[in-house]
């Protein structure tokens, strides 16, 4: 690879890690698919889809303040979320279409809580993980930079300190090894 | 900031060489020549000759040698003395070569010559042994008896003198300097020594013919025997008539009587010649060298011949005048003397003057006013100033084609172009400008062919010479230009190099051990860059081309270092001689290679290469020496290999500055991050969706 490639390439990726992501649109498969998915639901869980809509409200939220690329907010509150309210929904497909189930489920707060805990550890997720990950991954590049400093000191060592002299676009001296 | 982060972490790096032991120093400090530059012993020559410096004979001194008494250590019985040269000056080699042994009983022997380390001056110098004359100088005897008999002045001066003259024309050699200061009277009559000095510059200028009277002191170029003859006639003159009242006649005007009148009729003047002496005078004061007498002509002469010669006449080219600054001028001679005396006018008029047109209708000479409109052509109206200056002298030259080259302030015969360089460059003189111009024009030729009486055998030598140089002269590589010019027309002209000059170095072997023996004292700090050195050995060697390092043009820097191509001419010169081994040079090139050595960039390559310098120098061939650092391979895997290194330590310094970039690292942890959580997340879907399943199908 060139060197001019790679500084390009550099800063084609920081640019790239600043620029404000742009909220990708629905596309029409995934349009279709949610109301086939909700007309399945409306004609299995009847007055339960209400229920269902209630309780995935978090993921809506989440769906609308998630602008990123890859949507891992909505993603992660969305599958928490909904595993909060399998269990529900699970009994409430076992009975079929029963009001009174409904009304028992939807007037006990706990449900509520569980339901809205669940979408509540999705986005605690989402805060935690990336700190896990930021540990890890500067772990991973001082392992990097200290082998490639090393080589650096290497070809100094061979070559002499004129070897820098494109490295430092302003001061030579300026960043050392 | 990144690059602040790193800067916390500041170690230095540690270089595969700095200081490398190449063990030169000691060689070189160590090294004893078996040479001395300048000559074993003191004040002697060849182990026979001892100078004694202490006892100085300036009866015997001149502008170009000092005497000294000296010693023959092989017969304590014989007399002689030491002429010891000055070094910035070329000696007449040619005579020095010949006369060296000759034995005349006429002629003062050269019984040796060569260079002798001088004690009294701390330096080499070349001197020459000469027998010591038992005869009376004839100026000394002139000072008492200031008239001679004729009868006297044939059998005392004249028939020694032809004598001698007969022995150098043996050696086809001429004398030059012939007047009463060289001449020895007595029993044992003999012709003084000419080695020393170059000719015309010993005699009164009245022993010039007219062709040589008009240079300058060292312009008369080399003499023959015509000039010879001139000389001897006025010397005749002088003992039988003297020449008090000529010589009481200042130079110019004297040289414009003898171009009106001749130089018969100026001497003769309110003289009674007898017969004999008549025919002789007629025939020696000729202004024509065609048709003046040389040494045959004299001998038949002192042996009783006569000749009825008739009496040269006034010169008198032409119908009707030339007028130039007011004068009327019916000789061609005294018209080219006239433009030279009046440079600046006769520049500002001669294109206005219709001179060319007098040539035709004055002189009657068709194709000399074609040569003269021709010559005039060169400087149209906006000529540089050297354009009219060669105008002028091709003019000059068409006018008086037997007279000297002239330039605003110079006056010289082709072959003594040479000497007139050395003597400029000695004094730093602005005229060397004019000199190069006669050189660039290739005027040399252009004089040579105006007149037949131009053409002879050492004169188209010397021409040939003068075109040989005109390319080196305007090329400025090392071992080129003026300073090689310098050599090139002057062969026995000593190095004049600082380095050299005290030691009187006169060929490529000298140098070489000379800078030999020298390297401990030299090395390493003096660097080998000089040009007369560089010149020397190119002339001596005989180089026609530049020295061009095409091994190193991957570093520019070290394919123009002209310490390198100095180095390269000396080895092309030890080379060229059969086992030479010169360690002290090599070692003291070795230790200047070894700077250069730190052009390359690769620490292992710089190790390995100056490990091996002492090697090298051991061996003694400096082309050896010079292999270190003039290496094709070498310098052009480095070059490659640097070229390589600084791509990779550019990607690698990328790469750095990419991992440690904060924001890049926020990127990169958000985007793992999120991908955990929704692993995560999906995870705790897939396993509640299992239990729900489970549960609903009663498992």
């Amino acid at each position: 690879m060139s060197t001019t490639t790679l500084a390009e390439d550099s800063a084609a990726k920081a640019a790239a890690a600043m620029k404000p992501e742009e909220r990708p649109k629905m596309r029409l498969r995934t349009k279709i698919l949610l109301i086939f998915f909700s007309l399945l639901l409306m004609a299995i869980l009847r007055t339960g889809f209400v229920f269902f809509i209630i309780g995935v409200l978090p993921s809506i939220v989440a769906y609308y303040t998630d602008v990123s690329k890859h949507r891992y907010t909505f993603k992660s509150i969305f599958a928490c979320n909904l595993s909060g309210m399998l269990p529900f929904l699970g009994k409430m497909m076992m009975h079929g279409p029963s009001s009174s189930l409904l009304q028992e489920i939807m007037s006990r707060g706990t449900n509520w809580l569980i339901i809205y805990a669940s979408a509540m550890l999705g986005w605690l997720l989402v805060q935690v993980c990336p700190m896990i990950a930021q540990i890890m991954i500067v772990g991973l590049h001082q392992t990097q930079v200290a082998r490639m400093k090393r080589v650096q000191e290497k070809i100094e060592g061979e070559w002499g300190p004129e070897v820098a002299q494109f490295s430092y676009s302003a001061d030579p001296n300026e960043v050392h090894y | 900031m990144a690059r602040a982060d790193i800067s916390e972490e500041v170690k230095p790096v540690v270089m595969i060489e700095e200081q490398v032991d190449t063990g030169l120093g000691p060689l070189l400090s160590g090294y004893r020549a078996n040479y001395t530059p300048g000559g074993d012993t003191k004040d002697e020559l060849q182990g026979r000759f001892t100078l004694l410096p202490n006892r100085p004979l300036p009866q015997f001194d001149h502008a170009f040698a000092k005497g000294f008494e000296a010693r023959d250590d092989f017969n304590h019985t014989r007399h002689i003395y030491a002429m010891v040269c000055d070094n910035k000056l070329p000696y007449r080699h040619q005579a020095i070569t010949e006369l060296t042994g000759f034995v005349n009983p006429f002629l003062v022997p050269l019984l040796g010559a060569g260079t002798v380390n001088c004690s009294h001056l701390g330096e080499a110098r070349q001197v020459m042994f000469f027998e010591l004359p038992t005869a009376t100088r004839l100026s000394d005897l002139m000072k008492t008896q200031p008239r001679m008999h004729e009868h006297k002045v044939i059998d005392f001066v004249m028939n020694p003198v032809a004598k001698a003259l007969l022995g150098m024309r043996d050696k086809k050699i001429s004398h030059g300097n012939i007047c009463p200061s060289t001449v020895y009277v007595g029993d044992n009559p003999m012709l003084g020594e000419c080695a020393t000095m170059p000719c015309g510059t010993m005699a009164h200028y009245l022993y010039e013919p007219i062709e040589r009277l008009m240079c300058d002191p060292l312009g008369h170029g080399e003499a023959n025997d015509k000039t010879d003859m001139y000389a001897l006639g006025i010397l005749a003159y002088e003992l039988m008539y003297g020449l008090d009242k000529i010589k009481a006649i200042p130079r110019d005007d004297f040289i414009r009587r003898v171009l009106q009148q001749g130089a018969y009729t100026v001497f003769a003047t309110n003289r009674e010649f007898t017969d004999a002496f008549q025919d002789f005078f007629r025939g020696v004061l000729n202004d024509n060298p065609a048709e003046r007498w040389g040494l045959d002509q004299l001998h038949q002469w002192i042996n009783g011949k006569r000749f009825n010669m008739i009496a040269p006449q006034p010169p008198k080219d032409a119908t009707r005048p030339f007028t130039f600054a007011g004068e009327e001028y019916f000789s061609r001679r005294l018209l080219a003397h006239s433009l030279h005396r009046n440079w600046r006018e006769a520049a500002k008029e001669i294109r206005n003057s219709k001179i060319d047109r007098w040539c035709e209708a004055g002189l009657h000479r068709t194709e000399l006013a074609e040569r003269m409109e021709r010559a005039l052509r060169i400087a149209g109206d906006a000529a540089s100033d050297k354009q009219v200056s060669e105008m002028m002298t091709r003019a000059i030259c068409i006018l008086d084609p037997n007279g000297p080259l002239r330039s605003r302030s110079l006056s010289l015969r082709p072959d003594a172009i040479g000497l007139v360089m050395a003597d400029l460059l000695r004094n730093e003189d602005a005229e060397l400008t004019q000199v190069l111009n006669f050189i660039e024009s290739d005027i040399g030729v252009y004089w040579s062919e105006q007149s037949d009486a131009n053409k002879n055998q050492d004169m188209s030598q010397a021409i040939w010479r003068l075109q040989k140089v005109r390319a080196q002269l305007k090329n400025p590589a090392f071992g080129f230009g003026l300073e090689r010019v310098l050599y090139e027309l002057n062969p026995s002209l000593p190095c004049q190099s600082a380095l050299l000059k005290p030691y009187h170095v006169t060929t490529v072997v000298e140098a070489l051990k000379t800078l030999d023996a020298l390297a401990p004292s030299l090395g390493p700090d003096t660097s080998f860059i000089d040009r007369h050195i560089a010149s020397f050995i190119a002339a001596k060697i005989d180089r026609s081309k530049p020295v061009k390092l095409h091994d190193l043009t991957s570093i520019p820097v070290l394919m123009e270092n002209h310490e390198l191509i100095v180095m390269r001419l000396l080895a092309e010169a030890q080379q060229r001689q059969k086992k030479l081994p010169l360690v002290g040079l090599c070692a003291w090139a070795a230790m200047r290679i070894e700077k250069m050595i730190d052009e390359i960039h690769n620490r292992v390559i710089r190790k390995r290469l100056k490990l091996q310098l002492k090697k090298l120098a051991n061996t003694g061939v400096l082309a050896d020496v010079m292999t270190a650092i003039v290496n094709r391979d070498i310098v052009e895997r480095d070059h490659s290999g640097f070229t390589q290194a600084i791509a990779l330590h550019e990607i690698n310094f990328r790469k750095i500055e990419l991992l440690n970039n904060p924001k890049m690292l926020e990127y990169k942890s958000k985007k793992m991050g999120g991908r955990m959580a929704m692993t995560i997340s999906y995870t705790a879907l897939v396993i509640t969706g299992f239990i729900t399943l489970s549960n609903m199908l009663g498992i």
